[in-house]
């Protein structure tokens, strides 16, 4: 039952059960239980007669409260992929690619991650079905010297779009965070400024731990943006409801599906609409 | 671990108020369980069953008996305890017959620990000494194979390369090759799928009705959050499962899926993922997670860690002393040394269950164990049989003994007497003979 539907049932009760409904529909699409308290205090409050419509102009709010284009400026662009194991860090580079590709840009991809096993063999399997060229070493290899090497490459060949790849690494991990913020310092050097974007990867099932994963990451590399990824499985990712309003960090890709065409730039009605 | 850390801390938060209270009011009873109920919301466990598990918990704390009880607080938890340990059910092994060709399938969402589980799994039983045969069994996601092949090479792991296109074709020759080689035990990694996508979940139930699985095994991540009961659900409708394993015990996950994947499958929870390596995996053992997450300790996997460091034979007498009450303060400076033996407080304070009174943090040091052999060695025979003859008089003469002050030596009696109120307590748990290790 959507919550529009379920709306119509609770006029004809009490507010009681709104409220419960309310609940019920906050904590199940991982909104968390700090956020959905605050916000039913909210509720009580304002008296409204349209709680619904309350939710939605509060999620709103929030959405708008951050900037969610891409920053594009600068040449060559370049995009970090960071997140824990399996949220869709590989996919989305060739997604992403795939995306910059179609508006004619030169992309290029780096095989930053040296650990996982085939991590490589994925990469460059999607580089040859989308005819870009990658940078890699070998599996085991130092990852910042992968990324020295190709950024040197992506500045000779003079690519438009560099995407770099990492390992997946859970955030309880302090070595592999130390990791990851080498990697920022390294592309700092190597093209006199910060990466355009680095993007926390996250997976829509997550629960509440994505909270812990946005707090340690940040922490160790510069956070520009989430990709909101496997949106099209039965999870709503309402957990970055939360987390944009505490970080105000945007959303600025979401996964659709494990196509390479399956990427949207993140689309606030279209987040709202598989939400409510 | 620090999966569930955070509910462990918050159920604690919900404990030392009903604690704090000694009789508990109507009123107490409403907040503390608020407070139950918060920490399990922010632990993912599903809205549905912190619904029903807060209700069954209210119905007995409300009974006569909690109530007129002397310690209401210590049968509230035990009451939520047995509620959380009654959802995760027991441990259950691999279904594996031998001299049976034994098909064990891994399945789940896309990304959370399938192919990496399959590979550890063939590790684990190879170190149980059996020969299991990898199945690269996912013929859509790039480079699948290559995953699956890399892992068993580097780990001396065999594994079914003659893969085709289809899986139906391809299970039957894997079949057959295991029967020409005399493989008994194959795991097979199948794709990453979503439990509402029907093209693909119909490609399960073919395979699962054409052959026999002694293991249909769901992979999930354990950071999944409230949708994590739709999606076990989802699979479980489709195929039978036979239990569970959850991945990334290794992160800061709240765990609330896991208790979901029992509730709504019934099925248990075989092995869990601890992190990246081949030999991160361990069998799960529910009863020892939910005794930690409630602070009653992990007895149990402390008492494995401690049977390395201690002999049965020392723990015997040990407990035969805590029964006929003679454990004396000999007794409790070697307890204190064979901690230190099993890495020390602080490695293991996380296992032991919350004893109010236990300053664990001042016996935590190097200097607290000297000061400790220090006093316990200015004693007398009969002080160190029989504290309770140490009066003030006599703490004088030791601290002027062995250097300490008179406090040390009133910290160390306090230490000593809640000690032995745990052993004794320890008595009655359920595993008595697991416990018995504990010495
Ligand atoms: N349904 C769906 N699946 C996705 C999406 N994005 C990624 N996946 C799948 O999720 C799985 C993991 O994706 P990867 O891109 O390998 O994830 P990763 O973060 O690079 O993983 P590691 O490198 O191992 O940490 C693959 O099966 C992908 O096809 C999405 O938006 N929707
Ligand atoms: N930290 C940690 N990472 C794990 C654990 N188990 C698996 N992983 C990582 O999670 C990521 C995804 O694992 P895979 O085994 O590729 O997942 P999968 O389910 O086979 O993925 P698909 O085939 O794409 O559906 C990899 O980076 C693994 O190394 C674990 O217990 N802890
Ligand atoms: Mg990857
Ligand atoms: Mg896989």
């Amino acid at each position: 039952m959507s919550l529009f539907e379920k709306f119509r049932k609770i006029l004809k009760r009490k507010t009681d059960s709104t409220i419960d409904d309310i609940e019920e529909f906050l904590i199940e699409n991982n909104f968390g239980i700090e956020f959905t308290e605050r916000f039913l205090e909210e509720l009580k409050e304002n008296r409204t007669k349209d709680p619904v419509g309350f939710l939605r102009r509060k999620i709103e709010d929030i959405l708008d409260s951050v900037d969610t284009s891409l920053n594009l400026d600068g040449h060559p662009v370049v995009f970090l992929f960071v997140g824990t194991n399996g949220s869709g860090k590989t996919t989305s580079i060739a997604k992403v690619a795939y995306f910059f590709k179609n508006q004619g840009k030169k992309v290029l991809l780096i095989a930053g991650d040296t650990f996982r096993a085939a991590a490589i063999e994925q990469l460059t399997k999607l580089a040859d079905k989308l005819n870009v060229p990658i940078v890699k070493q070998q599996s085991g290899s130092d990852p910042a010297s992968v990324v020295f090497d190709g950024l040197e490459s992506a500045l000779k060949k003079k690519v438009d779009v560099v995407l770099i790849d990492s390992a997946g690494r859970v955030e309880t991990k302090k070595n592999l965070m130390n990791e990851l913020s080498k990697l920022q310092r390294v592309i700092e050097k190597k093209i006199g400024r910060s990466a355009n974007e680095v993007l926390l990867v996250l997976d829509a099932y997550t629960g509440q731990n994505a909270v812990e994963q946005v707090e340690v990451f940040t922490q160790a590399v510069n956070v520009t943006g989430i990709v909101l990824t496997k949106l099209d499985g039965s999870s709503s990712g309402g957990i970055i409801v939360p987390i944009i309003e505490k970080y105000k960090i945007p959303v600025k890709f979401i996964g659709v599906g494990e196509g390479i065409g399956d990427l949207k730039l993140f689309d606030k009605e279209f987040y709202i609409n598989q939400l409510m | 671990m620090l999966i569930f850390n955070s509910l462990k801390n918050n159920l604690q938060k919900a404990f030392k108020f009903f604690r704090s209270k000694g009789r508990l009011s109507e009123q107490d009873i409403k907040e503390g369980l608020r407070e139950i109920r918060v920490a399990l919301l922010e632990a993912d466990v599903n809205y549905k069953i912190v619904k029903e598990v807060v209700k069954r918990v209210e119905e007995q704390a409300r009974s006569q008996k909690v109530i007129e009880s002397l310690t209401p607080a210590e049968q509230i938890i035990t009451i939520l305890y047995n509620e959380l340990v009654a959802i995760l059910g027991d441990a259950v092994p691999l279904n594996i017959v031998p001299n049976e060709t034994n098909l064990i399938m891994l399945v789940g969402l896309q990304g959370n620990g399938k192919t990496t589980t399959a590979a550890k799994l063939a590790y684990f039983l190879k170190n149980q000494g059996k020969k299991a045969l990898l199945i690269p069994f996912d013929f859509k996601r790039p480079a699948a194979k290559e995953q699956l092949v890399a892992l068993a090479e580097k780990n001396s792991l065999e594994v079914f390369k003659d893969t085709l296109t289809e899986p139906v074709p391809t299970l039957k020759k894997a079949l057959s090759y295991m029967q020409k080689n005399g493989i008994q035990i194959a795991i097979i990694d199948t794709a990453g799928r979503k439990e509402i996508d029907e093209e693909m979940m119909h490609e399960l139930s073919d395979v699962y009705a054409k052959f026999k699985f002694s293991d249909v095994l769901f992979v999930s991540d354990s950071t999944m959050g409230q949708g994590a009961l739709k999606v076990a659900k989802g699979f479980s409708e489709i195929v039978d499962l036979t239990g569970g394993i959850f991945t990334k015990f290794d992160s800061s996950a709240k765990g609330g899926a896991i208790l979901s994947f029992r509730y709504v499958t019934g099925k248990p929870i075989k092995f869990v993922g601890t992190g990246e390596k081949i030999t991160d995996l361990e069998v799960f053992y529910p009863d020892r997670v939910i005794s930690r997450i409630v602070g009653r300790g992990d007895l149990a996997s402390l008492a494995e860690k401690a049977s390395k460091a201690i002999s049965e034979e020392e723990s015997l007498s040990l407990l035969k002393k805590v029964q006929d009450d003679t454990f004396d303060l000999n007794d409790f400076k070697r307890e204190l040394e064979g901690i230190k033996k099993m890495g020390g407080f602080a490695s293991i304070l996380s296992s032991l269950p919350a004893i109010p009174g236990l300053n664990l943090s001042a016996l935590n040091d190097e200097e607290m164990l000297k000061k400790t052999e220090a006093i316990i060695n200015g004693m007398t025979k009969e002080e160190r049989a029989h504290p309770e003859i140490i009066d003030g008089s006599r703490k004088r003469r030791i601290a002027r003994g062995s250097g300490v002050t008179k406090h040390d030596i009133n910290v160390l009696l306090k230490n000593f007497k809640t000690f032995k109120k745990m052993m004794r307590g320890m008595k009655n748990i359920k595993s008595i003979d697991q416990i018995l290790k504990l010495r």
